[in-house]
C-alpha cells in the first residue's frame, strides 16, 4: 500500500475485528464513509459491522486500484496539458481488464461483494458486481440458475405448478 | 441438501450461505434482473419462494418478439402479445424507468399504440423502439410529449419511414436516435424546437429532406449513412463532436458556428471541401476528411498544426 506521509490515514474495522489502514482518499471512494467524514472530520477509526475482513480487503483493493488509475490519468493530463485520446482509451481498457479479473470469484463472494458495495455505497463496484451477477443468469434455464447460485428450491411441485398456471403467458414454449 | 461451502471461509449462517443470492434485498435482486430481458426476468419466479415476485418490482420492461419462436408468424406474434399484456398486468410497481420493445410488424399489433400510451403515462426516462413496420405506424402522440424522457431511440427497418407527430414537447430529452426515418423540414423544426435540452443526435439510414440543423445545445451530431436531398446547413456553436457519412454522391453541406468543435470525421463522396468548411473545422483538434475530390490526396489530419488552409487545393 503506497502511503505518503502527508495524507490522512483512516482505520476501517471489519465485523470480525480486523483493522485496515487506508488513505483518506481511498476511504472516500465509499460514499457511506465519505458522508461520515464530512459529518465529523476528526474521525479516524470507523467500525464496519456489516463487512467481514475478507470482503473488506477486496473492497479496499478495488478502491485503491481505481484511485490509482484516476491519479495516473490526472497526472498525465497535467503533464501534457491535455490527455491524449489513445492513451486514455488504453488506460480505460486496462482498468476494464483489471475489473474483469477482479470479478473472477465464486458466487458467495460475489453476493457478499454486492452487499458490501451496496452498504458502503461504492457505485462503480456495485455496478460491476450486479452486472456480473446478471451475466451469470443470462441464457440459463431456471434449473441452471439454481445450480449456479446454489439456490435451494423450496417450492413443492404443486406450488411450482400453481405459479406456472397463474403465469401461463411467461412460460409458453418458445425455444 | 445444502452443499458445502467449498474453499470459501465459512460464514456461520450456512443456510443463508447456500441461498445467498436469494437473501439479497429485493431492490438489489430487482436491479440484477433489470439487466435481463423481461421474459428471462419473469421466469425467475419459479426459482424459489423468495424469487416468486422479485421481477414484478423492477421499473424496467425489455420485451422482444424475437424471444418467441413459432413456425407460424401469427402464433409467434400472439405469444408475444400475450406475454407483454401479462407482464403489464402483473407488475407490482407503478414506476417505469426503461421501456425497450423489439418486434416485427408493429403496425399489425393492435395493442402496440395502446402499450405506448400506457408506457408514456408512467413517465419513463428511456424508450427504445426497434420495430419492423409493414405499412404505417401511428406512434402514440404521448411518446412525443413525455416530460421526463431523456433518451429516445426510434429504429425502423424500411427506408423513409414516416412519423408525423402533431407536436413535440420533450423538455428533458438529451439523447435522440432515429433510424430509417424520413426527416423533412416540418419534423426537423418540431424536433429542434420541442427538444430544448438535446445534446446528442444520431441519424442513421435516414432520408434527410430538411435544410437546417440549428441548435444552441447540441454537443454530438452523428449523421450516419444518410441520404441528403439538398444542401444541409449545420449551425451548432456547442457542438464538440461531428461525424457525417453520406451514402450518395452530390451531397452538399455547410458548417457554421463550429466554435466548440473538437472531433470531426466527415466522409462525403467525391466532395470538394471548400475553404469555408475547412475554416469551420479549424478549432477541432482531431479531423478526418474523406472521399474528397481534390488534386491533392487529403487522407487524414490528426494535428491542427498540420492544417494547411492553402488555396491551391
Amino acid at each position: 500500500m503506497a502511503r505518503s506521509s502527508t495524507e490522512n490515514m483512516i482505520t476501517l474495522m471489519s465485523s470480525d475485528g480486523e483493522e485496515f489502514m487506508v488513505t483518506e482518499k481511498v476511504a472516500r471512494e465509499c460514499t457511506t464513509i465519505r458522508n461520515m467524514l464530512e459529518d465529523d472530520c476528526v474521525i479516524t477509526n470507523i467500525p464496519l459491522p456489516n463487512v467481514t475482513s475478507d470482503i473488506l480487503s477486496m473492497v479496499i483493493e478495488y478502491c485503491m486500484e481505481h484511485v490509482a488509475a484516476a491519479e495516473k490519468a490526472a497526472a498525465e493530463t497535467a503533464e501534457k496539458g491535455s490527455s491524449s485520446a489513445p492513451a486514455a482509451a488504453k488506460a480505460n481498457k486496462d482498468l476494464e481488464e483489471w475489473d474483469k479479473a477482479f470479478m473472477n470469484v465464486d458466487v458467495y463472494t460475489l453476493c457478499d461483494l454486492i452487499l458490501a458495495a451496496n452498504y458502503l455505497n461504492v457505485s462503480g463496484l456495485l455496478d460491476l458486481t450486479i452486472q456480473t451477477a446478471a451475466n451469470l443468469i443470462k441464457g440459463k434455464s431456471p434449473e441452471q440458475i439454481r445450480k449456479t447460485f446454489h439456490i435451494q428450491n423450496d417450492l413443492s411441485l404443486e406450488e411450482e405448478e400453481k405459479i406456472r398456471s397463474q403465469t401461463p403467458w411467461a412460460f409458453e414454449k418458445s425455444e | 441438501m445444502a452443499k458445502d461451502e467449498g474453499t470459501k471461509p465459512c460464514n456461520d449462517l450456512t443456510n443463508i450461505g447456500t441461498n445467498r443470492i436469494s437473501s439479497l434485498p429485493d431492490d438489489i435482486k430487482a436491479h440484477i434482473l433489470s439487466f435481463l430481458s423481461t421474459k428471462k426476468a419473469v421466469q425467475t419466479c419459479i426459482l424459489s419462494k423468495r424469487w416468486h415476485d422479485a421481477w414484478a418490482y423492477f421499473p424496467v420492461l425489455k420485451v422482444s418478439q424475437y424471444e418467441f419462436r413459432d413456425e407460424d408468424q401469427t402464433q409467434c406474434r400472439d405469444k408475444f402479445i400475450r406475454f407483454v399484456n401479462g407482464a403489464w398486468k402483473n407488475r407490482m410497481t407503478s414506476r417505469l424507468d426503461i421501456f425497450e420493445c423489439y418486434c416485427s410488424g408493429a403496425d399489425r399489433i393492435g395493442h402496440f399504440v395502446e402499450w405506448l400510451g400506457h408506457v408514456a403515462a408512467l413517465m419513463p426516462r428511456v424508450i427504445v423502439l426497434d420495430v419492423n413496420i409493414t405499412k404505417y405506424l401511428d406512434l402514440s402522440q404521448s411518446v412525443f410529449s413525455s416530460a421526463y424522457l431523456e433518451n429516445l431511440k426510434l429504429r425502423f427497418n424500411a427506408l423513409g419511414t414516416i412519423i408525423k407527430p402533431e407536436s413535440i414537447n420533450l423538455p428533458s430529452l438529451k439523447i435522440l436516435e432515429l433510424v430509417y426515418v424520413d426527416l423533412n423540414d416540418d419534423l426537423a423544426q418540431k424536433l429542434f424546437q420541442g427538444c430544448p435540452a438535446l445534446e446528442s443526435l444520431v441519424l442513421r439510414w435516414c432520408d434527410l429532406r430538411m435544410s437546417d440543423i440549428t441548435s444552441d445545445v447540441l454537443k454530438t451530431l452523428n449523421i450516419d449513412h444518410c441520404w441528403l436531398t439538398r444542401k444541409l446547413h449545420i449551425s451548432c456553436p456547442r457542438l464538440v463532436s461531428l461525424s457525417i457519412r453520406t451514402v450518395d454522391i452530390n451531397t452538399d453541406i455547410s458548417l457554421k458556428n463550429m466554435t466548440s468543435l473538437v472531433n470531426a470525421d466527415i466522409m462525403l463522396h467525391n466532395y470538394y471541401y471548400d475553404r469555408s468548411i475547412l475554416r469551420s473545422l479549424s478549432n477541432a483538434t482531431s479531423v478526418k476528411l474523406r472521399g474528397c475530390r481534390h488534386s491533392m490526396n487529403l487522407q487524414q489530419f490528426e494535428d491542427p498544426g498540420n492544417w494547411k488552409m492553402g488555396y491551391d487545393w
